[in-house]
């Protein structure tokens, strides 16, 4: 009876073994992964140009590598501008008609990724990954992922820009020769003022700065003067526009551009420099691979430039601030395999190798611990010569980073809007009023108290309309 | 011969074969796997359709743009009427041509979003040689996003002063003109085919460019152009669109075709179908032999569905190509030879992955199926073959008698089983006569049979009688084996294996009397056969016959053989280490058998062998040799204890009275010899000899008393006893010969005369002196003497010549004297020859002198001279020279050895020489050895010498 239980145990076992055999029941992998069934992965992100392309290539590098080991696929698409990634983000999570699924990852802020968390569910990224791994990123850039109430780790950390100041140094130094300005200058608000105003009466009227991303500016130079605008604490927002923080504001930013120091025509100082319309900006760091070689005027004659890469300037006589900004990447709740392999690639585009390389050749910072080190990126640079204006402009934000305070704003009710609001009224009005001061009004006109609070009460009222 | 299984299985097995074979067949012939195949091209041809209409749509939006083409053609020709100039006219002016671009911008933005396509450009002629063109070109990275403003759009060439009216951002490369000198095939291309096809319509000379440039670091793109044909015909600008290769890969994707990176979609330029030019290939990770501008050679593989082989050079690279024609350019098109192609790339071996993993699993699903239909029918065959195993398997065990085999509930086995049964019943039957007939017969002889597979013995029942054991639980010739081996175990100590044979056992068993055993173990396939016969009758007569050959019946002591043999075993083979061997004789046993009968005699021996019986320790054996010897061998212990023992037994023995039938007692007695091993001997033999003459010593002196053997006296003694025999042997036989030596004249040197020395032919009494000892002793000197004379003159006058006169010496023996016979025959035999003997005699202290005198007499009768022998050896001195009548005188050897050495003796024989001379007599000397010796004799006067210098005895004369 024995014998025969074990000789029909025996058969039994030798049948699994060749229907395992003949049917070719493939391994599965971990966490539902397999090499003959790969896993698509959708990524969706704002990169354009440069960046985008630095971006497909690394997703190229890691399908024909960890993504062919593992069986996974990432399609990378670009939806533009952040404002049409966010729309496209919010079509899909809203189920409008037309709209493509959820993307597995994509690029976001801290507050759409709040907002989109409770429509559709983020995954919480310490399930994936361990302490061990958080403490190859810089710790500043993990706190910026955190969302919500509870604080949950659901942004990854990519790439991070800060502001750098960029001159067109071939005629800086033109500048400079003749009338002594110094770029020491530059590094206060007070002295950029002064050396603008200078300019100004050297050239004969033209503007001399420009920046980019304006909202940035109250924001970064609020918080500078001890009051920031957005607070958050314990899940409370509070506004805090400060009416003599705003004239300071006021007085180093709408002043001079009535009076012609400072201007914007494109959309982009980038193209402003081009033009010849100015020779000093400020811009995000990612975007210093679009300041111009050469400047090309209206006419069609053009001569070759050069640049300077200068920190931001701050107020004198306050800590340095600088603003930490790049959205992080989140990943949207699926099957357990599309989270893992979205994890997997994430972790992969961040080591710091990868994360070095996406860095050098987008303008971003680098967000791993080892990525950062000067060493490594000196090494990296030997090794891959790149465009002068790029790692000028990496040096310099790595610089800031070390240096100044970074402030990334918290993400708040109706953030968005109220940034853009920042971002438009100031500037919108400078426009405005230069415009009619180039057309003859007296520019004494616009410098008063009462246009001040007209600005300041006009755009107070619209912040508490929308952050109510 | 086979098992049943064999039959069975074997018939199963290839009809499961076959039907695998079958089912192989029908699939192979039924091409199944090439079906397969035909489908998966026939998926990709359908992919790669689909994936053709769909960029066919989009180009042929570009081609379709005719709203676009009017509106900027009227927008021209209206700027130009207002300022009443041709087109031309109006396009050579610079900026005019500015003013122009600004006026098309707002269509060129809607025809940007509508086309689909990355750009939209407009190029203006203006002054033909300056490469430098006014040109607005407009990218949109993005088409498929379009957001509300113009902010995702960059302005690639164009007036800076757009920027300012539009918020356009420049592109990375934007410059105010447009350089056309490089790579701007498709400006020059549209702007030729405007000029050269006057008969058609701009929209008919639409042209698609490979892949190019707008700026040399700039993205590749894919062009559309269409000619800005004047009313004249005559074209002063370009209008298009252009697709870069990067947003073209995007409406490719190479998942359509296969998941891994095997596959892609790639866009090429032919004209025939078997060379083509690259356009774009989408994975150029893996195809990058395929990139842009490279040529490749295509054939055809499967034309029903568009399969071409694409060559590449590289590893593993077979793959398939399916074709599909672009139809990109309408019949009237001047390009419309300039076919291009949209290919759907697939590595083969990916392609038929599955249809080869289908054929794979399938034959697997065969074998597994073989395999299962195999192990079924082993196992069926199993489950089938149980009864008949059961009763195969019973068969074996089955017992001798009225036992069953296990039954299979199937007819023709059970029937079976029963016939076997019936079988076995009567071959029991037969082998119970068989043992009834064994008892019949009176043989004590039991059987056994021990199969370790079976439960039970089968036995006959002799076995318990013999083994004494009870029979409780025999039947039916068996019993079971649990109650048998109890049993048995029982008394298995009592069990005692014969040393001589191994088969033969004593069973001695404390309850019962001893029984001899023969048992025999036969194995027989598996089972013991074990016999047992009672052998006790036979081994005790044996026992009795070995008694008898090695005891002495009157005794119970060893007989002669058997103490031979023991003792041989003891010392011969060295067995023991010391020992004493004593031969004791029984005094008067002779007298006493004849006085008092041979009851009393036999008493009398029994007396000692009891005595020996009792009083022998353990270490020692004893035997009656012969009548009145017994001997008796102690060993292995210290030499005195041994012969403390021996003397305590003749104590005893001395001691002992023996009961004669008329009321006196008979003193015993007896006269024992001692000889020691190894002292005095080594061997039985010799021992036996040295004790023997012990004990002969005592006997022949005192009698009744023990003594060691002595060596000394041995030596002495031995001749005389030995040599008793041989003496009368010698006499009688006559076994003598006589050695004659020469005895020379001194002066002469002639031989004079020849003295006969006797020779006895023996071993033993081989020395004269032994002889005349022995036969002194045996009181037959006068034998010897008379052998001498006859045997002596005999040997002598044989041999003899005529013409030799020389003398004859005879030893004459002191006190012997011949008979008057025996003078009488020498009278006869020789007479006058008589006289030439020299009769040498010896004197000594107990000569007889009456039988001197008688000899004397006849010497004188016949003239025979006397020589006095052996003169200074002591005997015959001076005195004697004086006392008596000689005619020579020999001087003893002991005289003449080494004579020329000593003075003295010189002296000596000189005065005997003198003396001899003084009174007429010869002298002679003997034994001279050496010429020293001869040299002095001679010089000291001898008359005649002999000795082995001049010659020595030999039997015969010449």
């Amino acid at each position: 009876m024995k014998k025969r239980l074990s000789s029909l145990l025996y058969i039994c076992v030798v049948c699994i073994i060749c229907a395992l055999f003949f049917t070719g029941c493939g391994r599965q992998d971990d966490h539902g992964l397999s090499k003959d069934n790969p896993t698509s992965i959708k990524v969706w992100h704002y990169y354009n140009g440069a960046l985008a392309a630095a971006f497909d290539e690394l997703v190229s590098a890691f399908n024909n590598t960890i993504g062919r080991e593992n069986g996974i696929v990432v399609y990378s698409e670009s939806m533009g501008t952040v404002t049409d990634l966010e729309k496209a983000l919010w079509d899909s999570a809203n189920e409008k008609v037309g709209a493509p699924d959820m993307p597995n990852i994509f690029q976001s802020y801290q507050d759409t990724a709040t907002a989109l968390d409770k429509v559709v569910s983020l995954v919480d990224l310490d399930e994936y990954i361990t302490e061990e791994e958080k403490n190859t990123y810089v710790k500043l850039f993990l706190d910026s992922g955190s969302i919500g109430i509870e604080e949950r780790w659901k942004l990854f950390p990519v790439a991070k820009s800060t502001e750098v100041l960029i001159l067109n140094k071939t005629d800086w130094d033109r500048f400079a020769a003749d009338t002594g300005a110094s770029t020491q200058d530059l590094s206060t608000w007070e002295g950029l003022v002064g050396t603008a105003e200078k300019y100004y009466e050297w050239s004969d009227g033209r503007a001399f700065f420009g920046r980019d991303a304006f909202a940035n500016y109250p924001i970064i130079a609020s918080s500078q003067l001890g009051h920031e605008i957005f607070q958050v604490s314990d899940g409370s927002e509070k506004l805090d526009f400060d009416r003599e923080t705003m004239r300071v504001i006021w007085d180093h930013f709408y002043v001079p551009y009535v009076k012609g120091y400072f201007r914007h025509v494109g959309q982009y100082r980038s193209d402003d420099v081009k033009l010849g319309e100015i020779i000093a900006l400020v811009c995000s760091s990612s975007s210093a691979v679009y300041f111009p070689t050469e400047v090309t005027s209206a006419d069609g004659a053009s001569y070759a430039i050069e640049h300077l890469v200068l920190p931001l300037p701050n107020f004198d006589r306050t800590a340095p601030y600088a603003v930490q900004q790049g959205a992080g990447m989140a990943v949207t709740s699926a099957t357990e395999a599309e989270e893992y392999a979205s994890i997997l690639f994430l972790k992969w585009f961040t080591e710091w190798q990868q994360n070095l390389k996406f860095s050098v050749n987008s303008g971003y910072m680098p967000v791993s611990v080892e990525a950062v080190k000067t060493e490594n990126v000196d090494r990296y640079l030997a090794e891959n010569p790149t465009s002068a204006i790029v790692a000028d402009t990496l040096h310099v934000a790595l610089d800031e980073n070390s240096r100044y305070i970074m402030y990334t704003p918290p993400a708040v009710t109706g953030g968005t809007q109220a940034r853009s609001i920042l971002d438009s009224t100031m500037p919108a009005l400078a426009l405005k009023d230069r415009a009619a001061v180039e057309k003859g009004t007296p520019v004494d006109e616009f410098l008063t108290d009462e246009h001040f609070d007209e600005w300041y009460e006009d755009t107070l009222s619209q912040l508490l309309e929308c952050c109510r | 011969m086979k098992s049943l299984r064999y039959y069975i299985l074997l018939p199963f097995i290839l009809i499961i074969l076959f039907q695998s074979a079958v089912f192989a067949s029908i699939i192979v012939v039924s091409n199944a796997s090439d079906n397969l195949d035909k489908n998966l091209f026939r998926i990709l041809d359908n992919t790669v359709t689909a994936r053709e209409t769909a960029l066919v749509q989009q180009l042929a939006t570009f081609v379709n743009m005719d709203g676009f083409y009017e509106t900027v053609t009227s927008v021209t020709s209206e700027n130009a009427t207002n300022m009443e100039l041709s087109i031309a006219e109006y396009t050579a002016d610079p900026d005019n041509r500015q003013a122009l671009l600004r006026n098309v911008l707002p269509v060129m933005l809607g025809a940007l979003r509508k086309s689909g396509a990355t750009s939209c450009f407009i190029i203006l002629d203006g002054s033909a040689g300056d490469p430098q063109k006014d040109a607005l070109y407009l990218r949109d990275f993005n088409p498929a996003d379009s957001p509300d403003n113009n902010s995702d759009l960059l302005i690639e060439a164009g007036p800076s002063q757009l920027l300012y009216n539009y918020s356009l951002t420049t592109g990375a490369f934007w410059t105010p003109t447009l350089d056309v000198e490089k790579d701007c095939i498709f400006y020059q291309t549209a702007m030729d085919g405007g000029n050269t096809y006057t008969e058609l319509s701009a929209m008919d000379l639409g042209y698609f460019s490979a892949p190019v440039r707008i700026h040399p670091n700039d993205s590749l793109c894919i062009t559309y152009s269409i000619p800005l044909l004047d009313d004249e015909h005559r074209a002063y600008g370009v209008i298009g669109f252009d697709m870069t290769l990067d947003y073209l890969k995007k409406l490719l994707p190479n998942q359509d075709i296969t998941l891994d990176e095997y596959g892609s979609y790639y866009l090429a330029a032919t004209s025939d179908l078997v060379t083509a030019k690259s356009l774009l290939v989408v994975n150029d990770t893996y195809y990058d032999a395929l990139d842009t501008g490279s040529e490749i050679t295509l054939s055809p593989r499967n034309l029903e569905y568009n399969i071409y082989d694409l060559h590449i050079d590289a590893p593993n690279a077979d793959t398939n190509a399916c074709i599909h024609p672009l139809r990109i350019y309408s019949a009237n098109s001047p390009y419309r030879s300039q076919q291009w192609i949209l290919c759907g790339l697939i590595r083969t071996d990916v392609l038929f992955a599955s249809s080869r993993h289908l054929t794979m699993t399938v034959l697997g699903a065969i074998i597994l199926s073989l395999l299962l239909s195999i192990t079924g029918t082993l196992i069926i065959t199993h489950i089938f073959m149980r009864p008949i195993r059961t009763l195969n398997s019973g068969i074996p065990k089955l017992s001798p008698g009225y036992s069953t085999l296990p039954r299979t509930h199937i007819t023709e086995f059970d029937n079976l089983s029963a016939a076997i049964e019936e079988q076995n019943i009567s071959i029991y039957k037969l082998g119970n006569k068989m043992a009834e007939i064994i008892d019949i017969t009176g043989v004590s002889l039991g059987v056994c049979e021990f199969d370790p597979k079976n439960d039970v013995v089968y036995c006959t029942h002799k076995i318990f009688e013999i083994l004494e054991l009870p029979d409780s639980g025999w039947a039916h010739n068996h019993i079971s084996k649990a109650l048998f081996t109890g049993r048995i175990t029982q008394y298995n100590d009592c069990f005692i294996q014969s040393h001589e044979n191994p088969d033969e056992y004593c069973y001695r068993r404390p309850d019962c009397a001893d029984k001899w055993l023969h048992i025999k173990q036969i194995p027989r396939e598996g089972s013991i056969l074990i016999t047992i016969s009672d052998i006790t009758a036979r081994i005790v007569e044996q026992e009795k016959i070995i008694h008898d050959r090695d005891y002495d019946i009157l005794t119970g002591l060893f007989n002669r053989r058997a103490f031979s043999r023991e003792m041989k075993y003891l010392i011969d083979e060295n067995h023991c280490a010391n020992g004493v061997l004593s031969i004791w004789d029984l005094d008067n046993l002779k007298y006493t058998n004849d006085t008092y009968g041979h009851e009393i005699g036999d008493k009398y021996i029994c007396t000692l062998s009891d005595l020996l019986k009792r009083e022998l320790p353990h270490n020692s054996i004893s035997a009656r040799l012969a009548g009145d010897e017994f001997t008796v061998f102690l060993y292995d212990a210290p030499k005195f204890q041994l012969v403390e023992i021996l003397q305590k037994i003749h104590k005893l023995l001395m001691n002992e009275r023996l009961s004669l039938p008329d009321g006196n007692e008979l003193n015993m007695s007896a006269s024992a010899g001692m000889a020691f091993y190894a002292e005095d001997a080594n061997n039985y033999a010799e021992l036996l000899k040295y004790a023997d003459f012990a004990m002969y010593q005592i006997k022949k002196s005192s009698k009744g008393s023990i003594k060691a053997y002595d060596k000394d006296s041995y030596v002495r003694d031995y001749i005389l006893v030995q040599g008793v025999g041989e003496l009368d042997r010698i006499i009688i036989d006559e076994s003598v010969r006589y050695a004659y030596q020469p005895i020379i004249n001194i002066r002469t040197g002639n031989i004079f005369a020849y003295e006969a020395l006797i020779r006895p032919v023996s071993d033993l009494l081989g020395r004269p002196d032994n002889l005349l000892r022995v036969a002194e002793a045996q009181f037959k000197l006068d034998k010897i003497e008379r052998l001498t004379w006859f045997h002596a003159l005999k040997g002598f006058f044989e041999q003899v010549r005529e013409d030799d006169n020389a003398r004859i010496f005879i030893n004459s023996i002191p006190n012997q004297l011949l008979s008057e016979e025996d003078w009488k025959m020498l009278e006869e035999s020789y007479g006058n020859k008589l006289s030439r003997i020299v009769m040498e005699i010896t004197e000594n202290a107990r000569s007889e002198v009456g039988i001197e005198e008688r000899k004397r007499a006849f010497c004188s009768k016949w003239n025979i001279p006397i020589a006095l022998d052996d003169f200074g050896s002591g005997y015959s001195n001076s005195d004697l020279l004086v006392s008596r009548m000689f005619h020579f005188v020999k001087l003893d050897m002991g005289l003449i050895k080494d004579i020329d050495k000593n003075p003295s003796t010189q002296a000596l024989v000189r005065s005997t020489i003198n003396y001899c001379h003084e009174n007429l007599l010869l002298v002679i000397a003997e034994g001279i050895e050496t010429q020293e010796e001869y040299d002095t004799v001679k010089e000291l006067g001898v008359d005649f010498v002999q000795g082995f210098l001049l010659a020595k005895p030999s039997f015969h004369l010449y």
